[in-house]
């Protein structure tokens, strides 16, 4: 390990924090997930083929150390606030971007994915990994990729706002 | 007849996953059918949304502890831990190398002079000083306005012991980082210097940071490292060994 790979580990944290924040729905846990990550990752530098991409290998350290995690504890680390989680079109509403109500309710969407489509929509929709990056990071097909990313946004889409009332809100 | 593009195909569109023939033969479609063209749109949106709702951590500096897990180090003094929170927090800051690379009065000097530093430190910083005396982490420089931040120690291939620094003066709004080396006198010679005016004043408060666009910070050094030859980074105890040894064997 040289220092570059330090310097390279400590540019992608941002990155990892999100990934991180986004499977466990927690800054805490995420942060915890990260800072575990790293360590690993430093404990097992000589096995990182300098040349290849970190953050890849990264994303497949944090999502096994939280599956890990997972399977030990048995129960979602996070609390979802039930009145949050919205899948019906309640959210078609013409509600801005960046209304603070409409992205707590992405998260809680986001929270309330099977573990499997969270992690294909994180590396791909979040992270933008190709499908061939996300299929090897989770060593699952690429097949496999594609559907659970589409079954990800069909909960999502309800969220968004309607290009149509977007485009009045324009001409306005 | 209005026939409708598989949702995949249109996901895939949206992912960049198609080659430009059939990204291509997407955009014709669009054009001619609304609703797909809604469903795009409404993709791209969640997209956005997803952006923004996971978004915080892109714009925060690396949390101490996480940076301390990348980087350990030594426990310096309270007194030094807190002048050097600021300093610590600004060289890890999210998007700090996008100043480095926007800025006008960039100045790169390689292959200095043997036997000195070829530029003065701003302030009062002794930086030999510190290269031969202290252990990685910031340093006490005083109440003045410029800080020093000793990065890490290696070893070059030709077994010199080098080191990267970096100096934030807030007086002139200059940062610089180098990579310094000690011959086998005793000399420390720097291998490479950037200085680069910064184009906002540090910010004073701790952790609290105003985001600038991102980029990678190893670009700059990098051709340096891999000239020496750099090594691993030693530990702060092999550092420390080393400096209580006068960087002998």
């Amino acid at each position: 390990m040289d220092i570059r790979f330090q310097r390279d580990l400590v540019d992608l944290v941002p990155r990892l924090r999100r990934f991180a924040y986004a499977l466990s729905g927690s800054r805490d846990v995420g942060d915890d997930l990260v800072q575990s990550a790293c360590e690993r990752a430093l404990k097992n530098a000589a096995q990182f083929v300098p040349g290849t991409r970190m953050d890849s290998w990264m994303f497949r350290i944090i999502q096994n150390l939280w599956l890990d995690q997972r399977r030990r504890l048995r129960v979602r680390g996070a609390q979802i606030d039930p009145d949050l989680v919205v899948l019906s079109d309640e959210g078609l509403g013409a509600r801005q971007a960046e209304d603070r109500a409409t992205l707590d309710k992405v998260r809680a969407t986001v929270d309330a994915l099977p573990e499997d489509l969270r992690l294909v929509l994180a590396l791909v929709a979040l992270e933008g990994h190709s499908y061939r990056e996300a299929a090897d990071i989770l060593e699952i097909p690429i097949g496999t990729v594609m559907s659970r990313l589409s079954r990800a946004r069909a909960q999502l889409l309800p969220l968004v706002h309607t290009p149509d009332q977007r485009t009045r809100t324009w001409t306005q | 007849m209005d026939t409708v593009m598989d949702r995949e195909t249109l996901d895939a569109f949206v992912d960049g996953a198609l080659d430009p023939e059939a990204a291509a033969r997407v955009v014709v479609h669009l054009a001619d059918h609304p609703a797909d063209q809604a469903y795009v749109d409404r993709l791209v949106e969640a997209g956005a949304l997803l952006a923004q709702a996971y978004g915080a951590p892109m714009t925060e500096a690396v949390p101490e502890r996480i940076r301390a897990t990348i980087f350990p180090q030594p426990a310096s003094s309270p007194a030094a831990a807190r002048r050097s929170s600021r300093l610590r927090a600004y060289y890890l800051r999210p998007g700090r190398p996008a100043l480095v690379a926007t800025a006008a009065a960039a100045l790169v000097l390689m292959g200095l002079a043997i036997g000195r530093m070829a530029w003065s430190p701003p302030g009062d910083i002794d930086l030999t000083v510190a290269l031969e005396t202290r252990t990685s982490g910031p340093v006490d420089t005083g109440e003045g306005p410029a800080r020093l931040l000793l990065v890490g120690t290696f070893l070059a291939s030709d077994g010199r012991p080098c080191r990267e620094y970096e100096i934030l003066d807030d007086a002139a709004r200059s940062q610089t980082r180098g990579l310094a080396c000690r011959s086998g006198s005793g000399v420390w010679t720097d291998e490479v210097v950037h200085v680069s005016r910064l184009a906002a004043p540090v910010d004073r408060s701790d952790g609290a940071f105003v985001p600038a666009e991102g980029g990678g910070t190893s670009a700059i050094l990098d051709p340096t490292l891999d000239r020496l030859g750099a090594g691993m980074v030693l530990t702060p105890s092999e550092e420390d060994a080393l400096i209580r040894r006068a960087w002998g064997p």
